[in-house]
């Protein structure tokens, strides 16, 4: 039995060697050539077999590569640090973070000054936020090597990952005294970290204290100069921060940040709401002076706009719209919407644009005019279509639409009037004629991915799904011509796409979509990995410690949260419809789409060892209608996860606990659907769909409780109810009665509890001024007990595809 | 409208906006490339409610960072074409030309667009004081020409033979599973082959993975 242990003649510790730099440089046939000739020898070396099988597994044979390692393991009793390592290396490359590092933590039991290994496993650790095992690995490397200034570095990252925030200030400047800092930028970098975590502290005048002492050391003058206002404000320090904030002005006059902090420091008001005349004024005389030193700034002739009252209001609204009607800047909407919510406001607006309007017609020029000189015909375009914006922003769909045909009479051409015709006829629920408008817009510019993109939301909002694919990979291709939509990671349009999936009933198709998006956060999370090497090289450390806390939330991200209330519904859906759901998921057409789709495709090749090609497998299998995800054993099991998901990174999105409610109803886990209810209240004690979950778990609850159930849910429910349900609601209808849908939900319950059926069909009867949504409610809900609001809903919405069945 | 310095948490509106303006598009691992080496080379533009409508996304040739001539990159610039007329493009490369100014003493920054693309090539010569360096044919992914345009900086002044040199262009841009999709676009952007951020750090990155320790032969 060969000692596996035998020192190597030298010819096979070359061989050795050479495994490692064919492995490295790809040629996995030459490392393995290598690795056979060894074990032709010594049949039994434990590092060869490690090796042989890191390489098996890189050219794909990822079974036999781990047998591989683990039979190097074996033979070597366990305590091959070498073996360990690929170990390790293995179990990183697949994503097994928590058997990464017992592999490494094994390897340096054997190999217990290995630096390389230590540094392996405290990017693992950084990874999945070991904060402890990193701070020990850290300080092990540390103390083996502090001649090197990296480990120090290292050092002070792991501890203010750790919290240990003065720690990490002593280690920083450790590594500024022994490191090369040659490179001023990653001088500046390292300095302006330490400088970041002193803020940190809370220490602003020791901040300001240290960006004096590196004032000429540092290579990032706006970070500087916006730490130091910050922290000038916070001392109250308003005559120097109110030079910082000059000198941050003349370099970007257009940041509002920097406008809100010199008028902090000028002392003046910050509220929009409460100022009196005379703070007003101050606030008024301070943005002129501005305005003669940036005369041109877009942002300082609008922020008066936001306190200023009455008659100075107009005139200076007036003065604002004049300068973009002439200039025909296409965004006038949207620079003054948020004067919106300011009724008084929100007239004078609209007096404005009528003597505008009425001026330009009678007169051909805007009020007031200084000559004779007739104005451009595009001011009274441009009128018409803010009028259009403005009737729409306060629901007056009719007013909207009849503005933008006369804007689109007036002159045709102009792209913008579609798009805004195609919103529209969203807003009243016409889907298809929003798409068909959209594809005209579309159609003006085929060279413009805007017009694209706007375009598919609408077709896939209308449902027009195949259609919305074959426009969109007008753009969503890559160099071969496949399609690229998810490879670039394009969730907007995998969330639209699902939902129309949803609407349809196809839930195994919108499961798929839906289930993508969260595959492109997790790889987003994966994407961090190599940074943990990549920042402690570069320096560039404040970034790096943002981006660490940025993926710690990123599930928090709209997209995701949109996904995963999208895939609950849908696991919900599931579970109601049963096996139906089997036969909705694809219909026929589907299935010829989907054939003419894989007909432009190519697979995916790479190149191989020879220089040749070959295909690129897809790395799970294929399941093109979703129908794996569909089937699942346990779909609530796996809309849970979703909901615990919702719950921690998206607190306060009522809908997301709305839907918590509804799957632990559903799972009758009343502990759980209390705690949600409790949140939801917080965000909407008067939410319309909250009444109705709350009533709904009152009942179910009622029917169902255990004493376990009772000593958590009684405590919490008894602070709003106290158990008649009946009164709950009528309590309820009282504080509420105006609200379509507040009558909708109330509707429901009364429905719940088997009470007068009258009331209930006049209750959702009662549609008028309702919003659409509520009228979707209420119509679905109509449908459930065989009541056809049609003709009701018609006289609200009357395009609304869905009530024109 | 607001300008200011991108954060970690714009990168999602910056990828989305890229996404629906751009026919050249990167994966989320490009941005994060972007803000971890250079992150005072990324800006972006908000309207009133906060969302992004407009971003730059720029870097320093990572090959000429300690050479005598380091020079900047727009990697990429867009706009949404709602929020046009505005200045926003110009502002938002000002911003960007300044702190390749500032934190790397930049002598010239340079940007590749399409040769269609005439109302980018305006401003870009006319308002932002590019030149046309070069033209690299069949440039993009559809096979449509690009000018190499370049903008001397305040360090660059007096060094414009060095800048405008003609001649091979340095190190040929890496163009690993290039993953972009092409088009015939002509709006005020342009692009740049995405390199797959590991390969970029290879070439700095010497210590592959298994290579030091595999040396040590155990006993």
């Amino acid at each position: 039995m060969t000692n596996v242990r035998e020192p190597f003649a030298t010819h096979y510790v070359q061989l050795f060697q050479s495994i490692v730099k064919f492995y490295e440089t790809k040629n996995f046939k030459k490392a393995l050539k290598a690795a056979d000739e060894i074990l032709a020898k010594y049949p039994a070396h434990s590092d060869t077999l490690a090796m042989k099988g890191l390489v098996i597994k890189a050219t794909g044979k990822v079974e036999e590569g781990y047998n591989l390692v683990k039979e190097g393991l074996m033979n070597s009793k366990f305590s091959s640090g070498i073996c360990w390592h690929v170990m390790g290396l293995m179990y990183r490359d697949d994503k097994n973070h928590e058997q990464a590092i017992k592999a490494y933590m094994n390897a340096l039991r054997y190999d217990t000054q290995n630096i390389k290994i230590m540094n392996d496993l405290a990017c693992m650790q950084m990874h999945v936020r070991d904060y402890k095992g990193l701070l020990q690995t850290r300080h092990k490397v540390l103390q083996l090597k502090p001649g090197m200034s990296g480990h120090w570095i290292s050092y002070a990252v792991a501890q203010h990952m750790a919290g240990d925030r003065q720690k990490a200030l002593v280690t920083i400047d450790g590594f500024i005294s022994i490191g090369d800092l040659s490179n001023p930028y990653e001088l500046s970098e390292v300095l302006l970290y330490k400088n970041s975590i002193i803020q940190e502290i809370g220490n602003p005048e020791g901040t300001l204290k240290h960006l004096k002492e590196i004032e000429n050391k540092h290579r990032d003058p706006i970070y500087v100069l916006e730490t130091r206002a910050k922290c000038e404000l916070q001392l109250k320090r308003n005559q120097e921060a109110k030079q910082t904030y000059q000198a941050l002005l003349q370099l970007n006059s257009e940041n509002h940040a920097y406008h809100a902090g010199y008028q902090q420091a000028c002392g003046l008001s910050n509220s929009t709401t409460s100022c009196n005349d005379d703070q007003i004024q101050s606030l008024l005389n301070h943005y002129d002076e501005l305005l003669v030193q940036y005369p041109k700034s877009a942002v300082i002739k609008r922020i008066p706009l936001n306190f200023a009252t009455g008659q100075e209001f107009k005139n200076r609204l007036d003065k604002f719209v004049r300068t973009y009607l002439s200039k025909t800047i296409p965004s006038l909407f949207s620079a003054i919407r948020s004067l919106y919510s300011d009724p008084s406001k929100v007239e004078m607006i609209q007096e404005l644009f009528s003597s505008y309007e009425s001026s330009l017609i009678d007169q051909g020029q805007l009020p007031n005019a200084d000559s004779s000189q007739k104005d451009a015909p595009s001011t009274l375009l441009w009128t018409l279509t803010f009028m259009a914006h403005h009737h729409d922003k306060l629901s007056n769909h009719e007013k909207a639409m009849q503005y933008v045909n006369r804007a689109i009479e007036h002159t045709p051409t102009l792209i913008e009037l579609y798009q805004l015709k195609a919103k529209l006829y969203k807003h009243v629920g016409a889907y298809g004629l929003a798409a068909d408008q959209a594809e005209l817009a579309r159609q003006c510019d085929l060279a413009d991915r805007h017009l694209n993109t706007k375009s598919v939301k609408y077709l896939l909002r209308a449902d027009r799904v195949q259609e919305a694919r074959i426009v969109f990979y007008n753009f969503a291709k890559d160099m071969e011509g496949n399609f690229n939509a998810h490879d670039m990671q394009c969730m907007w349009y995998e969330n639209r796409l699902g939902e129309s999936h949803l609407r349809l009933k196809k839930y195994g198709q919108a499961l798929k979509q839906f289930h993508n998006v969260k595959d492109h956060i997790e790889e987003m999370v994966d994407d961090q990995f190599d940074f943990h090497q990549y920042s402690l090289r570069k320096l560039v450390l404040r970034s790096y410690v943002e981006m660490l806390r940025w993926e710690d939330k990123i599930k928090s991200i709209h997209f995701y949260v949109r996904a995963a209330k999208n895939a609950i519904r849908t696991y919900l859906s599931i579970i109601k419809s049963g096996d139906s759901c089997k036969e909705t998921n694809k219909t026929a057409q589907d299935l010829l789409d989907l054939e003419e789709n894989k007909k432009s495709q190519k697979p995916k090749k790479k190149k191989n060892e020879e220089g040749g090609e070959e295909e690129v497998l897809p790395k799970k299998p294929q399941d093109d209608f979703g129908e794996l995800l569909m089937n699942v054993q346990d779909p609530l099991a796996q809309a849970e996860k979703f909901v615990l998901d919702l719950i921690k990174f998206a607190n306060d999105d009522l809908q997301g606990h709305l839907l918590a409610i509804e799957l632990y109803l559903t799972k009758r886990d009343y502990q759980n659907a209390i705690r949600s209810i409790v949140r939801a209240r917080e965000l909407d004690l008067e939410n319309a769909e909250l009444h109705y979950w709350t009533c709904r778990f009152a009942q179910e609850y009622g029917a169902n409780k255990n004493e376990k159930d009772q000593e958590v849910v009684d405590p919490l429910m008894v602070t709003f109810m106290n158990g008649d349900l009946n009164k709950y609601n009528q309590d309820y209808i009282e504080r509420n009665g105006k609200r379509y849908g507040a009558k909708v939900s109330v509707a429901k319950v009364m429905h719940l509890l088997e009470q007068d059926e009258q009331r209930v069909v006049s209750l959702i009867k009662d549609c008028g001024g309702a919003s659409l949504e509520e009228c979707l409610r209420g119509f679905e809900f109509g449908n459930e007990i065989g009541i056809n609001l049609g003709e009701e809903m018609r006289r609200e919405y009357p395009l609304a595809d869905v009530f024109r069945v | 409208m607001n300008i200011r310095r991108a954060t970690i948490d714009d990168l999602f509106s910056m990828q989305n906006c890229n996404l629906s303006c751009l026919p050249e598009n990167y994966q989320m691992k490009y941005y994060m490339y972007h803000i971890l080496s250079w992150p005072q080379l990324l800006y972006v533009a908000e309207d009133d409610p906060g969302h992004v409508v407009g971003y730059v996304l720029s870097k320093m040739e990572e090959d000429s960072v300690n050479t005598d001539n380091p020079h900047g990159h727009i990697t990429s610039l867009a706009v949404l074409r709602s929020q046009r007329k505005l200045g926003l493009a110009a502002s938002l490369m000002n911003q960007a030309q300044r702190s390749m100014e500032d934190s790397f003493a930049s002598n010239y920054v340079s940007l590749h667009v399409r040769k269609s693309n005439t109302a980018a090539i305006h401003l870009y010569r006319e308002t932002l004081g590019f030149k046309v360096h070069d033209i690299e044919e069949k440039y993009y992914a559809d096979d449509e020409d690009a000018l190499d345009m370049r903008k001397i900086l305040k360090h660059g002044v007096g060094k414009e033979k060095h800048i405008f040199k003609k001649g091979k262009p340095k190190a040929a841009e890496p163009e690993p599973e290039k993953k972009e999709s092409n088009s015939k676009k002509k709006g005020k952007k342009e692009k740049e082959p995405a390199p797959k951020v590991e390969e970029e750090k290879k070439d700095k990155e010497v210590d592959g993975d298994k290579k030091k320790k595999k040396k040590k032969n155990k006993k």
